[in-house]
């Protein structure tokens, strides 16, 4: 079971950049919080705060249908990069 | 490698964690110790000291009256009902007070709607009583215009700020009005006739306007 490690100090000035226990897992989490700012922000309101597509598109001002396509295109743009990092 | 399929599932599990780094890094970036600049405190100070007046929440404009001065409007005092008086102007650093005194007997204008609006603002809130009246305009798109019409009673104040960063005067069928600017686009004007001082308080608006506001009302 992957484990995940937040190392917390803040204030500090060597906050570590890592999250993840490794490598791969820091990357993947490089290529999430890097996506195209209108799909990351979807995405995290949908999967890190949970909310509907329907919450998110009164909250976004954008039709419901827009959320899921982004959604879709989304994790095709991650998909895609994680295939890039794979082949690397 | 190759193992990872980006599903909802996997989406929940990392999405938080995401979330989190985000967070971090955003307060790992913050100046606690940033000094702002003279001009901005002072403008978060004149709109925090605003804030405090505001009549309506829906509104939210820059008001620049004591709550006091009109709770001494709200008063029914028949025998102070008066045509002319006296404003006596106090200045401070940053702010102005205007008393009335000299009130005469009881004058000729009477409450009312303002007769001429900038294209496009609607109704949205009017309150008023036997001294004052305040009107609440709204554009289509969210700027807000506030108008009052307070009738003048012997000893009464109001204070304005003086933070503003334009004034010049106004004529208006021969009596001045006082029109303040500020940086922000935001507007203060004021405006004595017969027996009741006139303010409006703008996001936005012309001399022009201002002009035909006070004209007609």
């Amino acid at each position: 079971m992957r484990k995940e490690i937040y190392i917390d100090e803040l204030g500090g000035e060597n906050v570590p950049l890592t999250y993840m226990e490794t490598d791969l897992d820091n990357a993947v989490l490089d290529i999430l919080k890097n996506l195209p700012v209108k799909y990351r922000d979807i995405f995290l309101l949908k999967y890190s705060s949970r909310m509907e597509n329907d919450e998110i598109a009164r909250l976004c001002h954008i039709q419901e249908g827009t959320v899921r396509q982004r959604i879709a295109r989304g994790k095709v743009l991650i998909q895609n990069a994680i295939k890039n990092l794979e082949e690397a | 490698m190759g193992e990872i399929q980006v599903t909802d599932e996997w989406l929940y599990q990392y999405m938080p964690i995401v979330d989190e780094a985000i967070l971090r890094e955003l307060e790992k970036n913050t100046d606690r110790h940033y000094i702002f600049s003279h001009r901005f405190e002072s403008r978060m100070k004149r709109l925090i000291r605003r804030r405090r007046h505001t009549f309506s929440r829906r509104a939210a404009l820059l008001v620049p009256f004591t709550m006091g001065g009109i709770a001494a409007a709200a008063l029914s005092v028949q025998a102070y009902r008066v045509q002319f008086f006296e404003t006596c102007r106090r200045i401070w650093e940053d702010s102005a007070l205007y008393s009335y005194f000299n009130v005469d007997a009881p004058g000729v204008e009477g409450f009312g709607k303002p007769g001429y609006v900038p294209a496009g603002f609607r109704l949205v809130s009017e309150s008023a009583n036997e001294n004052i009246a305040i009107y609440i305009y709204e554009d289509g798109k969210g700027v807000g215009l506030s108008l009052s019409q307070q009738l003048v009673l012997e000893g009464k104040s109001i204070v304005f700020d003086t933070e503003y960063d334009q004034c010049e005067l106004l004529d208006i069928d021969g009596i001045h009005a006082e029109i303040y600017r500020y940086d922000d686009g935001s507007v203060c004007a004021y405006y004595e006739r017969g027996d009741c001082i006139y303010t409006i308080n703008a996001e936005e608006l012309s001399d022009e306007d201002i002009k035909e506001i006070f004209r007609q009302w």
